[in-house]
């Protein structure tokens, strides 16, 4: 692996950047592995890196039905917050964005992660006192959150209408200084990159078919659309598809799948500042360091894998953002695009073990799995690892649905799911 | 937007008329209380989520007011068939 | 000394004119909800035929889904009586309100915000449907004249909506 450094971009681009070598190798299969993860993503990919560099597990391979980072990590909008109401999601939430710092100089890589503020905007008196609890709910767990009046709100994003008459007027918002966003595509190419420097085989265009126990239940190895590998230890983690990938073990999941848009706008000189969510108005957005305005849209009703949705979404979506920002009424969208996210009963994720020896798995991120993808990555190398959950990932465990003790953080995201 | 073929209007709608309404044929337990707490989380929680042909719920909640059932393939989103809410599964 | 409560109207009294259109509230009417199981009992009720199917119209009542009949009548038309029949019978007169949107480009202003394709719509039609996100319940009166059926608190907003679209 080439190191990027100051020196070496110089030397490259006096040279025109014409010699710039495979930054990771198209790996094939082999014929066995120590451990498989399937879906590579950035959470997936993350994994791979922290089984090697952590645990000195390197004789492992990541699964990609398609490319890399093409699923959901290419779909979301770049959001990073761990402002999370209870004990157990604010600490798995702040895992990662304590990550998020320093994962540029870890890998090597530069994620553009971008502490430019989530800002949280209240309309009204229920709003008020449910971020004001959530802000101190927050501070007690050790998570930065803090109150501004609707003045200090204008202060920090300028493009904010804070007149009394507005349709829907700010009567304050809650700040997370540390959330912000990142570029999503770097955070799949930077673990890929560290990870197969530390010798983990990255194999795109492969897709699981099935997975192979033994006459004790445990896995044995997965089959895939370019032939059987061998492993003892299997970590899926495949968002959309979850459900499908379980089945093939004789799991059925407490997940359903619905596609999820974004769209952005054409891009224009830097206005917005940091990320404005407005949960009343089912809006929020951002600007990309392209100069595009970055807008997140509501799932569709039903289930599907569609990886599209359908317009009236989105034009709900926009009807929103007109009404909470008139000045972008006149911006024409670019593209809009769909992503598959799998939805748990309680609206948080599924990250252990499986009733199954070797199988483990990361799933039902939702609505909001791009923030969490170093944490993620780092608890499932852990669960994989030592075949136990970490404190933090022991709550998101399966059982839960059967014993009922629900992480119920149904009210967390910006847009309805 | 998708049209959806109504089974009591008889006649193909926009799917802003609908709801949906989940997984279909799932049929509440009739004595909870006896049921294991396996039992009851696969009432509960538990979904086929299906990449597929999948059973489901919708209501014509815009214009008839009525529940329906409906197999759509979910890769697709094409429906197959919707028929009457009591009618035996397709 | 006892106040006297005056009803106020949600739409305004002028009609909004011109663009080969004309919007204008309808004049007060009677309105039943009427809930049964076949369309025959609902005839016991009336004293005259309902329509059967969903969607048909005939002597002012419009059946709008398999157990679901609305019927419209004069302002002072007594509700009608279910004497021994199963219909449940709820009057509304007062939660809808109705707009009459007429003229040649009556159906072209409506598809501004309704999804149905109005050039299939057959005269003597009704159905509820949406007009954006608000529910109204439409029924073809003539070939240029929609009788717009909506929820009084949503009516100012719809005016607005058509009117608006009419304008343009």
């Amino acid at each position: 692996m080439t190191r990027f450094s100051a020196i070496s971009l110089i030397a490259k681009a006096l040279n025109g950047h014409k010699d710039w070598p495979e930054q990771w190798p198209d790996a094939a299969p082999k014929p066995a592995y120590d451990a498989i993860i399937v879906g590579g993503g950035g959470h997936g990919l993350g994994a791979a890196y922290y089984l090697a560099k952590k645990y000195g597990i390197t004789k492992v391979a990541v699964l990609e039905k398609g490319w890399i980072g093409g699923g959901n990590t290419g779909r979301n909008t770049t959001i990073i917050r761990s402002n999370y109401l209870y004990d157990e999601s604010a600490h798995l939430y702040d895992h990662a964005v304590k990550l998020w710092d320093g994962l540029s100089q870890e890998l090597n890589y530069n994620t553009m992660y971008s502490k430019r503020g989530v800002m949280m905007l209240a309309h009204n008196v229920h709003d008020i006192q449910s971020f004001k609890r959530h802000i101190h709910a927050n501070r007690l767990n050790g998570v930065d959150n803090e109150w501004l009046t609707p003045e200090e709100a204008k202060a920090y994003c300028p493009p904010l209408n804070i007149s009394p008459d507005a349709r829907y007027p700010v009567l304050g918002a809650a700040l997370q200084r540390r959330g912000g966003t990142a570029r999503h595509d770097t955070v799949a190419w930077g673990y890929a990159r560290a990870a197969a420097a530390l010798g983990v085989d990255v194999i795109q265009n492969c897709a699981v078919t099935g997975i192979n126990r033994g006459p004790d239940g445990a896995v044995t190895g997965v089959e895939t659309t370019r032939g059987s590998i061998a492993c003892k230890r299997i970590g899926v983690s495949a968002a959309g598809n979850t459900s499908v990938i379980m089945q093939m073990a004789g799991l059925d999941f407490p997940l359903e799948s619905y596609p999820l848009q974004a769209l952005v706008s054409e891009p224009v000189k830097p206005i917005f500042p940091c990320v404005v969510m407005s949960n009343t108005v089912h809006a929020y957005m951002s600007q990309s360091d392209k100069g595009e305005l970055v807008i997140g849209a509501g799932t569709d009703q039903y289930v599907s894998y569609s990886q599209r949705g359908a317009l009236h979404i989105v034009e709900h979506t926009l009807a929103a953002i007109c009404e909470i920002f008139p000045i972008f009424r006149r911006m024409r969208m670019l593209r809009t695009w769909g992503g598959i996210v799998d939805v748990t009963p309680d609206r948080s994720p599924i990250l252990g073990k499986t009733p199954v020896q070797g199988l483990y798995v990361n799933c039902g991120w939702g609505t909001g799995g791009f923030k969490a993808t170093p944490g993620a990555g780092d608890l499932l190398a852990y669960t994989m690892a030592k075949d136990e959950p970490h404190p933090i990932n022991a709550p998101f465990n399966l059982d839960r649905f059967r014993n009922g003790r629900l992480i119920d953080e149904a009210a967390a995201a910006a847009v309805a799911h | 937007m998708i049209l959806i073929h109504c089974p009591y209007c008889d006649e193909d709608r926009p799917e802003i008329e609908f709801a949906y309404g989940g997984e279909a044929h799932i049929a509440r337990p009739l004595d909870p209380s006896a049921m294991s707490d396996a039992e009851w989380e696969r009432y509960l929680f538990i979904r086929n989520n299906p990449r597929g042909r999948h059973h489901e719920r919708w209501r014509h909640s815009h214009g008839c007011g009525r529940f329906f059932n409906a197999v759509r393939d979910t890769v697709t989103d094409k429906f197959e068939t919707t028929y009457k809410a009591g009618e035996p599964r397709k | 000394m006892s106040d006297v409560l005056t009803r106020s109207e949600p739409l305004p009294a002028e009609a909004f004119s011109g663009n080969q259109v004309v919007i204008r509230a309808a004049p007060a009417m009677a309105r039943f909800s009427l809930r049964a199981r076949t369309a025959a009992e609902v005839s016991a009720v009336l004293g005259f035929e309902a329509p059967a199917k969903i969607g048909a119209t005939a002597h002012g009542v419009a059946c709008l889904g398999p157990d679901e009949w609305m019927y419209r009548g004069a302002p002072d038309a007594p509700p009608p009586v279910a004497a021994g029949q199963m219909v449940a019978i709820t009057e509304i007169s007062h939660r809808n309100t109705a707009i009459v949107v007429e003229g040649p480009r009556g159906a072209e202003v409506l598809s501004a915000g309704c999804p149905l394709d109005l050039s299939k719509f057959d005269i003597g039609r009704a159905t509820r449907t949406v007009f954006e996100t608000v529910e109204i319940i439409v029924e073809r009166e003539a070939n240029d004249r929609f009788h717009v059926e909506v929820w009084r608190s949503f009516a100012p907003w719809l005016w607005t909506a058509i009117t608006q679209v009419a304008a343009e």
